[in-house]
Parts: structure tokens; C-alpha cells; sequence
């Protein structure tokens, strides 16, 4: 049931070719331990979704990947370099991460705010060429906030800031971006908007992107790959379309889920059920079970 | 923003440029009001001076050219002012702008506009240091006070650190119970010393009864190495606002950072603490202020808050020794008048919108 585990062991890891690499990693907060034995890979250019169910380690995984948790056992590679060699200054240079949500009781300009994702490229007493206000002022047009560029970041909606703390991870240069669940505090329009800026951002500017996400459908739409996490360990990793079928996702989560087909995406999208409901008026509903004991034993020959 | 409304929202379109433009604007004025206190704290006080003889005194004790004016002047004016006065007034100058960045710092550190050092037993720790200073004769009180607000910081954050979060109402309460028991030690010691009452109850309530040249240069060193620290950290600052976690998203060394803040804070507190005693809410009050005026952008708010606690405390300072004249107010006693309500009022007005 763990393909990545088993594949990180048979397959030699090249620790300087790809984007990420977690490897038999262990990590929690202080002395409790949350995740257990992890392994992932995240290629240069790579559009990686991890799912699981509340409490499952996401965040604590891409905590982990900063340097944020200490690791307990096992060896994270940034970009060829052991995570354990890297100051936070080396890891901000090459890692953006928007937050699920960032709280501030300080009234900065969203222009200052940007700014500051400048921060590890600067030493202490430089304070930022035109080169530098180039990069803010890219940033910010790339999530569509010059507008705002003189508000306060206490006087914008909750899209717009998450845009604003988009664009400072933009103007970080990185080659990795880091979101923790970044749709959850918005509605679907700008939860849309978001998914395609870093589409775009992932194709266009070849943007490795890790993401944390609830909501399977837009991890269905978006992500190439996903991981997905219960109980603090890698439960089954692939390319989305293959990986996420309905009874995986039943074992995952413990809802039943019917996947079907956008007819305009050609991409998947699932409708959840309590456990015990008939599912109604579907025609496949009546041979729900038999379908789920196909999957299963697809499944089982993938493992 | 949406109950004000969209007038209000316009308005608020410019921040940015308003910021920019209120920035240079603050500093004229500030310098322009310390220079006319100054003056005017050399001219009035207990001991009645002419304005033409502070002048005389003044030109009589320019260096080099000084000794070539002919006319005499009173012995007794020149030491009241160059020797009580002046001192005087440039120490409450640093002591005023060293508290009032330290508070900036400690507002920055603990991502709360509230905190400041008098509230959080910072300056208590330093008074007990010059206490145990003074009661073991060991020569150098700011160093003893420094170690005192080092020891007492240290002691209120470890209290107050609930994982990796501290909650503001922890913070204060713990802050405020080191701070009066670290007090109530120190005015043990003081009285047990046979210390005269008044100088205890002047050191516990805060002021300048003793400023003299002394003083002034055993705490500079102190403030140069602080002040110099925190100037290499300013965006370092601006990104704690963030939050520790975001943080160190952006690249920031933690734990290296907190260890340089809190020793910063605490030669500053140290430096003000030894020279005047324990003067509250001015770490409070004007970094609130200019926050205001120009945001909290360290790269403005810091000289901009050392400047207006400089002006703030001197004003303070003299209106202190001159409304009962010639009784004198411990300056402590000014600030707190002015500066509780306002904590107060800060308390008050942030609960509404998610302070805690």
C-alpha cells in the first residue's frame, strides 16, 4: 500500500537533480512524534498536491521542508543540498510559502509587505536597488495587486491579502513554492483564480509548487501528482488521475466517494457521501460495491 | 474599513505616499521641538536665572573661544547649569529615546503593540540590578543593571511561552508580577541600606534628582552598543511583525535573533534604568505614536521614536522640576500619569478588533 516507500528503496535517489526529496523522514513537535517514515520526491517543475485527512502531517510535512521542525531521523534535500546544511536564509532564497492564514496586528502597505520577501536577498544595511523594486513590482502585478500596492494590509479583503502574501513569496525568487492549504479561507472565485495563477507561474516560469489542499477537487484539476497522508504516513502516492480513485479515497477519508468526469476539463471530480447513505438517483450507485472491489484490486496489482 | 466607509477608504488609497511625505515632516518637527526645549529646560527651573546670564555662561563655556569674552558671569549660575542642568537634560534626552526603543523592540519581539519594559518587569530586573550594585559596592551599576533586565526578560518570556506562541494576556500578567516582586525586592534592599527614603522612593518612582556628567557617560557606551545592534537588525524587526513563523519563511535565524534582541533591549534598559530608576510607558506611548505617523516600518520608526522619547522625557522631565518648583515631580510620576490611561485605552480599544 506504500508505492513511495518502496520505490525510494529500490530506486537509487539522486539527491541533485530533483526539486525536493524527502527520504525516510521523521519529524513532530518536541518529543511527539507526527510523521513516521516518510519518502517523497518533487521534481524541478513538478505540481505536487498533498491531500489527507485533518491531522494527517501536510502541515507538518512542508514545516519539516523548511527547516521550521527539526528532523528526527531521516534526510530532506533542497535542490541537491541537505536541508541540514542550509541557513534560513539559503532556504528562503530558493522556498516561497504562503500560509494558510498569517496573522498581523501591524499596519504595513501591501507594498511594504511585499517588500520584505526581498528580505534573504539582502544584507543588513543595503535597503534594496531598482533591481529590487523591479522584482516587487513584478510580483505584485503578477497576482494583480498593484492597485492596492499603497493600502494597508489591514484595510484589504481576505483574497486580496492572500495575494499580497502570494506575491511576497513571489518576490522572493524562489524555485520551490511552499502553500499550506492557500483556498481554505477563500471563496470559489478567487479559490479559482489562485489554483490558475499558479498554473500559470508552474508552466510559464517552471515554479516547482507543493501544496497543501482540502479540497479534492481542485487537487484533481490541478495537481500532476499527488500524496496522499493518514495518521502521519505516506498512505499512497502517484500521478492524480490514477491515484485517486474511490476507494482509496474511502479508505483515506472514511466517506464514500463517486469520481467522475468534467466533460469541459476531461479531469476528474468526486462527490462524498456519509458512509452509510444510499447514494441517490445515480444509475452506478446499485453496483457501488462491486465498482469499489475493482478499484481495490487495481490497487492491490499497482502494489 | 467597511463601517467607516468608502470616505474613509479613499483615504486610506494613499497611505503609502502619506507615510513617505509624514516622515521627513516628523523629523523637522521633532528636532524643532528639542530645540526649543532644550533651551528653555537650561533657562527655567528652582534657581531664578536671568535669560542674558544662561547666555553669558553659555559663550563663557564654549571651548576654545569661550575664555576670550570679557564680561564675568556668577560662579554659582555657571555650576547649576553646566554642571546640574545640562547634564540633566541630556540624560533625559537618552533615557527618554533609549526606552522608547526598547520598546520598539520588545513590541516587535513579542509581535504586540503592548508590551514595553517597565510592563514587562524589564526595568524592575535592571533596578534590582543597580540595588544589589549598590548594597555589594560593585562599581558599575549599568552592568548590574544589565544583567538584572537580562535575567528578568529572559525569566517572562520563558514564563510566558505557551509552545511556540505567547499569549499577550500571559505575557502581561507574568511581566507584571516579576516586575512588582522584583521591585518589592529592590526597595527592601534600598531601605535596608539605610538609604535615605526619598532617594529610594525618586529610584522606584523614576527621575533625575542626581544627573550629573558622570552619568551620562557611564551609560553611553551602554546605548552606542545597543543602539548599533538594533540599527543592523531594523528588517529583521519589520519581519518579526509577521510572526515567527512567516518569519523565518522569509530567512530569518530565530533563535540568533531573539538572543541579539533581548540583549540589545536589555543595554538599553540597563542604560536608562541605572541613570533615572524606573520610568514607565514611555516604550509604550511613543513608538505608538510614530507608528501612527509613519507605520511600523523600522527603517523610519526607530530613529523617529529615539528622537520623540528624547523630546518626550525631556519635556516631561522639565515640566516635572518646575510646576511645583521647588519641589520636583520624579519624571516616573509624569509618565505614569499620562502613559496608564493610555495602556489602558489601548487595551481597551484593541479587544474589539482581535488584539488577543
Amino acid at each position: 500500500m506504500k508505492p513511495t516507500r518502496s520505490q525510494a528503496r529500490k530506486k537509487r535517489i539522486r539527491w541533485d537533480t530533483e526539486g525536493v526529496i524527502v527520504s525516510d523522514v521523521q519529524t513532530g513537535y518536541g518529543r511527539k512524534i507526527v510523521l513516521r517514515a516518510i519518502n517523497l520526491t518533487v521534481r524541478i517543475g513538478g505540481f505536487l498536491g498533498l491531500l489527507g485527512p485533518n491531522g494527517s502531517g501536510k502541515s507538518t510535512l512542508l514545516k519539516a521542508i523548511i527547516k521550521y521542525l527539526p528532523v528526527s531521523a531521516g534526510r530532506i534535500a533542497l535542490l541537491g543540498n541537505d536541508l541540514s546544511t542550509l541557513t534560513p536564509k539559503d532556504i528562503a532564497r530558493q522556498v516561497g510559502v504562503v500560509p494558510q492564514k498569517l496573522e498581523t496586528k501591524f499596519e504595513l502597505t501591501v507594498r511594504e509587505l511585499v517588500t520584505l520577501g526581498r528580505y534573504p536577498h539582502l544584507t543588513p544595511l543595503s535597503h534594496g536597488d531598482t533591481e529590487d523594486g523591479r522584482i516587487v513590482e513584478e510580483s505584485m502585478a503578477a497576482v494583480n495587486i498593484l492597485h492596492l500596492s499603497d493600502r494597508l494590509i489591514t484595510e484589504i479583503s481576505g483574497g486580496e491579502f492572500q495575494r499580497a502574501i502570494v506575491a511576497q513569496a513571489l518576490a522572493q525568487t524562489p524555485q520551490i513554492l511552499i502553500l499550506d492549504e492557500p483556498t481554505t479561507h477563500l471563496d470559489i472565485s478567487h479559490q479559482i483564480d489562485l489554483c490558475e495563477l499558479l498554473l500559470k507561474l508552474n508552466r510559464e516560469k517552471g515554479l516547482t509548487i507543493i501544496t497543501a489542499l482540502h479540497d479534492l477537487n481542485l487537487a484533481a484539476r490541478y495537481c500532476q501528482e499527488v500524496v496522499l497522508l493518514k495518521d502521519g504516513k505516506i498512505f499512497a502516492s502517484g500521478p492524480t488521475d490514477d491515484l485517486l480513485s474511490e476507494a482509496l479515497l474511502e479508505e483515506v477519508y472514511g466517506v464514500r466517494v463517486r469520481k467522475e468526469r468534467d466533460p469541459f476539463t476531461g479531469k476528474p471530480y468526486f462527490l462524498y457521501y456519509a458512509q452509510k447513505t444510499e447514494a441517490p438517483h445515480q444509475p452506478g450507485a446499485a453496483n457501488y460495491p462491486q465498482n469499489l472491489q475493482e478499484d481495490i484490486e487495481i490497487i492491490e496489482e499497482k502494489t | 474599513m467597511k463601517m467607516r466607509g468608502i470616505t474613509v477608504k479613499d483615504e486610506h488609497i494613499e497611505t503609502g505616499q502619506k507615510r513617505a511625505a509624514h516622515k521627513k515632516l516628523t523629523a523637522v518637527v521633532l528636532l524643532l521641538c528639542l530645540s526649543i526645549l532644550i533651551p528653555v529646560a537650561i533657562v527655567v527651573g528652582s534657581a531664578d536665572l536671568r535669560v542674558l546670564e544662561v547666555c553669558k555662561i553659555l559663550l563663557k563655556s564654549l571651548p576654545l573661544v569661550g575664555e576670550r569674552f570679557p564680561f564675568p558671569v556668577d560662579p554659582f549660575a555657571q555650576t547649576i547649569i553646566l554642571n546640574l542642568r545640562l547634564p540633566r537634560i541630556i540624560l533625559s534626552i537618552l533615557v527618554g529615546a533609549a526606552l522608547s526603543v526598547s520598546g520598539v523592540i520588545f513590541q516587535a519581539f513579542f509581535g504586540n503593540p503592548l508590551a514595553e519594559p517597565y510592563v514587562l518587569g524589564t526595568s524592575a530586573g535592571a533596578a534590582l540590578g543597580v540595588a544589589l550594585a549598590f548594597f555589594f559596592k560593585f562599581s558599575s551599576a549599568p552592568l548590574s543593571a544589565f544583567f538584572g533586565a537580562l535575567g528578568a526578560t529572559v525569566l517572562v518570556y520563558g514564563f510566558s511561552r505557551v509552545g511556540k506562541k505567547v499569549p499577550i494576556t500571559v505575557l502581561l500578567l507574568s511581566g507584571i508580577a516579576l516586575g512588582s516582586l522584583l521591585s518589592a525586592v529592590t526597595s527592601l534592599l534600598m531601605l535596608l541600606h539605610k538609604e535615605e527614603h526619598l532617594k529610594v522612593l525618586i529610584f522606584t518612582m523614576g527621575g533625575f534628582p542626581t544627573g550629573d556628567w558622570s552619568k551620562v557617560t557611564g551609560i553611553l557606551p551602554y546605548l552606542c552598543v545597543g543602539a548599533i545592534i538594533v540599527l543592523l537588525h531594523l528588517r529583521d524587526l519589520d519581519l518579526l511583525l509577521l510572526g515567527e513563523e512567516k518569519a523565518h519563511q522569509l530567512g530569518v535565524d530565530l533563535p540568533q535573533l531573539q538572543i541579539i534582541l533581548v540583549f540589545s533591549a536589555s543595554l538599553l534598559v540597563a542604560a536608562a534604568v541605572s541613570a533615572s530608576g524606573i520610568i514607565g510607558f514611555v516604550g509604550l506611548m511613543v513608538p505608538h505614536l510614530m507608528r501612527l505617523i509613519v507605520g511600523p516600518e523600522h527603517k523610519s520608526l526607530f530613529p523617529l521614536s529615539a528622537l520623540a522619547g528624547g523630546v518626550f522625557l525631556l519635556a516631561a522631565d522639565t515640566v516635572g522640576r518646575t510646576v511645583f518648583s521647588p519641589l520636583e515631580l520624579p519624571v516616573g510620576i509624569i509618565t505614569a500619569l499620562t502613559g496608564a490611561p493610555f495602556f489602558l485605552y489601548l487595551l481597551r480599544r484593541k479587544r474589539g478588533s482581535g488584539l488577543f
